[in-house]
């Protein structure tokens, strides 16, 4: 986890948004290429396009993140384990 | 000469082959098994049955000895010469065991299985049409579940034959069954996947699509496997952030189908809690019995009602199990599932580089556009010389004031000479459509004065008329002093030559009639004569 944090910032080690930096993957590629077609398509004003590009460097930054994680974590579970979790509803995790 | 035939050691150890071998013939040797009374007691218990088929067998067996020997009574002759000394029961076990142990130590047997039992232990009998023989199989022999045989099937077993002296049995004691011919596995499996087709369970139409970018996925296979590794190393190759949960299940043998059946429901049920976007059950290549669990009917359920994203891969390329098949999306090997289900992180560093050129691009394109419009502008006259073009902007819009001014004051005159025009139309018509009383009332009078005036002009000229007409009648005429003398025969005397002297006329006047004689009767102007008429006296 200490290590994602580190990747959250860049060389000007300035923070990325809680907002950005809490995407998945899949959310912010998605977002950023949406964001690419609209500043080539030319369908928004200058300052709109210098606003979005702002935006577009931190979802490529967050996307480089998730991309550098060096080591695939794994963890084991009994099935007792995997039962149990399943019975917790309570605790049931925002995915 | 009989010791030699006692001797256990040698009927034990006169057996070259494996510990193993020697055990189950210390077994034969009314020692116990592994000193377990567990196993032994099913075997007391099926005794009934397997006793009554061994006795068969055996009659059946003595008849043929019998048959085979030309003079059977010979040797207890012979015997009873040499007199020998009476043997113990344990003895000709024994003797029996040693017998056997001439048999080669591995057989395979094929036949049919019948009374089967199984309590731990296996044990049923072998037959054919002609013979039959009591097998045991250990439960530490006993590791695939698709060797579980069923009454009536035809298998080929392994093992040794030994002779069990506390019961006095005879047997096989079994080390491997397998299904004999095309027989039970593959038929098997062909008949489950053709009852789970008709079920819907492979419909593509159920399958769901995998997870483009899994945050964290489950893996459900043989705990320290090969096919563990493979898919720890090739997730780490393709996708490093990838989190993998790993829940060990037996793959092989007598509960692997539930364990597995289990970790697929459990971790289905759990997904939310786990966070988990994807499960892949594999295990590595093997014989059909290895792989056998995957096949199983409780796999195939928890596979059906599995509502995360399943892959599978079990086996080889060549190996179909049913659970492939029920899975979302089915792959040859553990490395291939991996693969299947991460995406690369090579490929999406690839895609995310170029995306970072296209952001960069795409802006500076966006702000090369932007200049050029303003060079464009900066051409335009008005940024030129903005004095000029503020001077003749402002004298247009003064001259557009007063055009307007203009217009609307034309638009006002207009709008008023209408009005008037409107209301005098208006006025006109109000009059037309309501007649002025006083008016008509004089029209009336003069009507009524120019009727009476004509009135009285008519009755005028009628009057006049009527005058007239009365003036030109006799009436008149002899009112006015004329005569009319009227002839004997009663015509009017028109002529003087109409009378002779001495005719008598009649002389009508106004107010009466003169009878008179006509004295003289001239031709001539009758007022010339009457003239000379006057002048004579007395006349």
């Amino acid at each position: 986890m200490a290590k994602r944090t580190n990747t959250e910032r860049d060389a000007s080690g300035e923070a990325l948004p809680d907002e950005i930096a809490s995407m998945g993957y899949e959310d912010a590629i998605g977002e950023l290429e949406a964001l690419i077609e609209r500043i080539e398509q030319g369908e928004i004003g200058l300052e709109a396009s210098i606003a979005e590009y702002r935006r577009g460097v931190q979802l490529l930054r967050r996307c480089e993140a998730v991309l550098s994680v060096a080591e695939a974590q794994v963890k084991e579970l009994t099935l007792a384990e995997v039962e149990a979790a399943g019975d917790d509803t309570g605790s049931e995790r925002e995915r | 000469m009989a010791r030699r035939f006692f001797d256990p050691k040698k009927a034990r150890g006169g057996e070259p082959d494996g510990g193993g071998q020697s055990d189950l013939f210390g077994g034969v040797g009314g020692e116990s098994l592994g000193g377990d009374a567990a196993e032994t007691k099913p075997a007391r218990s099926m005794e009934p049955s397997g006793g009554a088929d061994a006795a068969a067998a055996g009659s059946e067996a003595g008849a043929g000895a019998n048959g085979d020997d030309p003079s059977p009574e010979e040797t207890p002759i012979e015997r009873r010469r040499e007199e020998p000394p009476p043997l113990s029961v344990t003895q000709l076990s024994e003797l029996i065991g040693g017998a056997l142990s001439a048999l080669p130590s591995r057989l395979r047997v094929i036949g049919e299985v019948s009374n089967l039992s199984h309590n731990r232990h296996l044990y049923f009998s072998l037959k054919d049409e002609e013979a039959v023989i009591p097998c045991v199989m250990w439960a530490s022999q006993l590791r695939e579940p698709s060797e579980m045989p069923r009454n009536g099937d035809s298998i080929e077993i392994r093992g040794q034959v030994g002779h069990f002296a506390r019961f006095g049995k005879t047997q096989i004691y079994v080390h491997r069954i397998t299904p004999v011919g095309l027989g039970s596995l593959e038929a098997k499996l062909r008949a489950m996947l053709e009852s789970l087709r008709g079920l819907g369970y492979f419909d593509p139409s159920r399958k769901q699509p995998l997870p483009e970018f899994p945050r964290r996925i489950a893996i459900v296979t043989g705990a320290n496997s090969a096919a563990l590794a493979d898919c720890l190393r090739t997730a780490r190759e393709r996708m490093p952030s990838v989190e993998v949960l790993v829940v060990p299940v037996k793959v092989q043998g007598v509960d692997a189908a539930e364990e597995v059946a289990r970790a697929i429901t459990l971790l289905d049920r759990a997904a939310d809690s786990l966070a988990i976007d994807a499960i892949c059950v594999t295990r590595g290549g093997g014989s059909l019995e290895d792989l056998w669990a995957f096949n199983e009917r409780v796999v195939a359920d928890a596979a059906f009602r599995c509502r995360t994203p399943l892959v599978a891969a079990i086996g080889h390329e060549s190996d179909t199990s049913v659970i492939e098949l029920v899975a979302d999306v089915r792959e040859s090997t553990p490395s291939l599932a991996m693969t299947r289900l991460l995406p690369s992180r090579d490929e999406l560093s690839k895609r995310l580089a170029k995306d970072a050129r296209r952001l960069s691009t795409a802006l500076r394109t966006r702000v090369a556009e932007e200049r050029a419009r303003l060079k464009l502008s900066a051409q335009n006259e008005f940024l030129r010389k903005p004095g000029e073009r503020l001077r003749r902007e402002a004298r247009r819009l003064a001259d557009l004031r007063r055009s307007l001014a203009r217009s609307l004051d034309a638009r006002l005159r207009l709008a008023r000479r209408d009005q008037d025009l409107r209301a005098a139309r208006l006025r006109q018509a109000l009059r037309d459509a309501l007649p002025d009383r006083d008016e008509s009332a004089s029209l009336r009078r003069r009507l009524d004065r120019a009727v009476e005036t004509r009135l009285r002009e008519v009755r005028a000229e009628a009057a006049s008329a009527g005058a007239r007409l009365r003036s030109v009648g006799p009436a008149a005429v002899l009112a006015r002093g004329f005569s009319i003398a009227v002839g004997p025969d009663g015509r009017v005397i028109r002529s003087a030559s109409e009378v002779a002297a001495g005719g008598s006329l009649a002389v009508a006047v106004a107010d009466g009639l003169i009878e008179t004689t006509v004295s003289d009767a001239t031709a001539g102007d009758p007022f010339e004569a009457l003239a000379r008429r006057a002048k004579r006296p007395g006349g």
